[in-house]
């Protein structure tokens, strides 16, 4: 089950990102990443970068890339400009026996930062105390700090590249500086049931409603029962009631929608996509819980009052 | 003029368009699976199944002979895009490429090549991914792309009117497309169709706008005579790029099909997807590039 609903939202992430190609990014209203990185920028990325140090530690040119990210990643680029990436800073180490890639995506704003790490960790990663949150494996140490998001990937044909990795990430944070710490609105998500690191920031059509756009993501297991958590953000009360409509008419076209009389003001939908949902407004919050367990109307009031308006 | 490249590959089509796609009692197959019963984590042990798996997947269609005959150029096309190990699943098992290599050059080829127009830069992704290495040993003639061996070429396709192609990638005899299974962020999977992009070069961030139609397009232009689908190691998140173990799956499956359509379709499977929902498979099957339905191909299962 855990695999499906991976799956699930997986599919829904990437049908956002498909939404979102360049072709069609004026209009999802979706910032462009400069074309060249501006100096400013640049000089911005390279305070961040470690000076390499060590007997025979030597270090390539960084380069930098922004609208012209595909070059080094390929389509995997597009993910980063979906969170809209400002640019990034690639460079290349040697240090001792290990070969160290540091890559550094500058991602504007912490929540966009938290958005692309999101969409790639995994709750099986290896979890480590670095920036906000960071994991690592053989060949690759990931962290999240503000509204970087840095990638080090190393090899070493002696050894393990883990501690050269791990020097690199501590270098790096202390650069970037800082408050280390995930986005305040998943303090909102109730921590019992809540599978770890499932937690997601999804700024395109979630769950493939533009409407809904953006929203945070989670998943919750209920005496093994898999559910979902989604926190849709507006600007205001208003257009959170406005979220409801639209999605109290989108269940009614497609499925069926009535009152949910355990919990006053909200609806319960289903479709054959969505499933069984219950839906409501708070203030600027728009929440639905998909496939919400027997006692859904407890855990929605604590979401409730966990919001901050 | 035509080539000999080109006149076999008329033959060829011919030949599928009288049979049709199932094949008949005695035809050669299209398609075989060939299925490891063990998942070895020796490095030794996963080396001696790559090469068990790739010959047996290419004796099942009838032998490397079937492909490559005395006296002819092959291209052998991995994927040797990224900076990364083959544990990493995010380049072709080194091994694949290298029994590849080493059949061909049993089945009597002059020259084969290996190579790649890969995403990060080629003097790391080389030696890296262990196929530099392997295909060397096996005999293949193994360089980095050379800017100025690019050609404009009419693809004419439905998206790619011309494009700069590898112009040795086309002049060769015989092509063998090499992927590995991976998931990918943008088109969902990426295979056999996807793996062509390393054949030509230019703005290639072109290919992301419309992918459904240009992947179709190269699919279209190249047709390689045989696709061989690494499924050893999969990749299945964060692809095409990869990088942590977590994401990598064993399939301990290698493919090996004359339908690139049909290779891909099942590619597809092995990631967790009906083929019929990958965009790019269908187009490519409704323009008759070949057969979504791998099924109806009756693929030879060999359980090694």
């Amino acid at each position: 089950m855990t695999h499906h609903l991976c799956l699930f939202w997986a599919a829904l992430l990437l049908g956002a990102l498909v939404t979102t190609l360049p072709a069609q990014e004026e209009e999802s209203g979706a910032r462009q990443a400069p074309a060249q990185v501006p100096a400013s920028e640049k000089a911005r990325l390279a305070k961040l970068l470690p000076a390499p140090r060590g007997p025979g530690a030597r270090a390539e040119e960084p380069r930098f890339y922004a609208a012209d990210l595909y070059q080094y990643i390929d389509g995997a680029a597009e993910a980063f400009h979906m969170y809209d990436l400002v640019a990034m800073v690639h460079r290349e180490y040697k240090a001792g026996d290990a070969e160290i890639t540091v890559d550094i995506y500058d991602m504007g704003e912490p929540i966009n930062a938290f958005g692309i790490y999101s969409a790639e960790r995994s709750p099986e990663n290896h979890y480590i105390q670095a920036g906000a949150e960071g994991y690592i494996d053989e060949h690759v140490l990931n962290f999240l700090q503000g509204s970087f998001y840095v990638k080090l990937s190393a090899f070493s044909d002696k050894g393990s590249a883990q501690p050269a990795m791990r020097s690199f990430a501590g270098e790096i944070s202390k650069r970037i500086g800082g408050a280390a710490a995930l986005p305040a609105i998943l303090e909102t998500f109730p921590a019992a049931g809540r599978v770890a690191r499932s937690e997601k920031y999804v700024k395109r059509a979630p769950l493939g409603h533009e409407f809904l756009a953006p929203a945070c993501t989670a998943d919750y297991r209920f005496a093994g029962k898999q559910s979902s958590l989604l926190i849709s953000t507006s600007a205001d009360a208003a257009q959170s009631k406005k979220k409801l409509e639209l999605l109290r008419g989108y269940f009614a076209k497609s499925g069926k929608v009535a009152d949910e009389p355990a919990l006053p003001g909200a609806w319960r939908g289903s479709s054959s996509r969505e499933g069984e949902t219950i839906f409501f407004a708070r203030g600027r919050y728009t929440v639905l819980l998909l496939n919400p367990p027997a006692d859904a109307a407890a855990f929605l009031k604590e979401v409730a009052s966990r919001m901050k308006d | 003029m035509m080539n000999r490249r080109d006149f076999v590959k008329s033959a060829a089509a011919a030949g599928v368009a009288l049979l049709g796609p199932r094949r008949l009692e005695g035809a050669a197959p299209a398609l075989a699976i060939a299925r490891y019963k063990s998942s070895p984590t020796a490095p030794d042990g996963i080396v001696e199944e790559a090469r068990r798996l790739t010959r047996a997947g290419i004796d099942a269609l009838g032998g490397m002979g079937r492909f490559v005959s005395k006296g002819q150029t092959v291209w052998i096309k991995p994927n040797i895009s990224w900076d990364r190990r083959p544990e990493q699943a995010a380049t072709t098992n080194p091994d694949v490429v290298a029994t590849l290599v080493a059949m061909c050059y049993q089945a009597g080829a002059k020259r084969v090549a290996v190579s790649d127009n890969p995403c990060n830069s080629a003097q790391r992704t080389f030696p890296r991914s262990g196929i530099q290495q392997a295909a060397e040993k096996a005999g293949a003639q193994v360089f980095f792309m050379d800017e100025r061996k690019f050609r404009k070429m009419a693809l004419n396709g439905k998206i790619l009117k011309e494009w700069p192609v590898y112009a040795e990638v086309v002049e060769c005899d015989v092509l063998i497309n090499v992927p590995i299974a991976k998931h990918h962020s943008l088109t969902t999977v990426t295979l056999g169709m996807k793996n062509l992009m390393g054949a030509v070069g230019g703005a290639r961030e072109r290919f992301h706008q419309n992918t459904e139609l240009t992947l179709p397009d190269l699919a279209a232009f190249f047709k390689p005579k045989l696709i061989v689908l690494d499924a050893i190691r999969v990749l299945t998140g964060n692809g095409p790029v990869g990088g942590s173990l977590t994401d990598v799956k064993r399939k301990e499956t290698v493919v090996a099909g004359t339908d690139q359509v049909a290779v891909d379709a099942y590619g597809a499977t092995l990631l967790g997807h009906k083929p019929q929902a990958i965009e790019h498979i269908v187009e490519a099957s409704r323009r008759g590039l070949g057969n979504i339905n791998f099924e109806a191909l009756s693929p030879k299962i060999i359980e090694v």
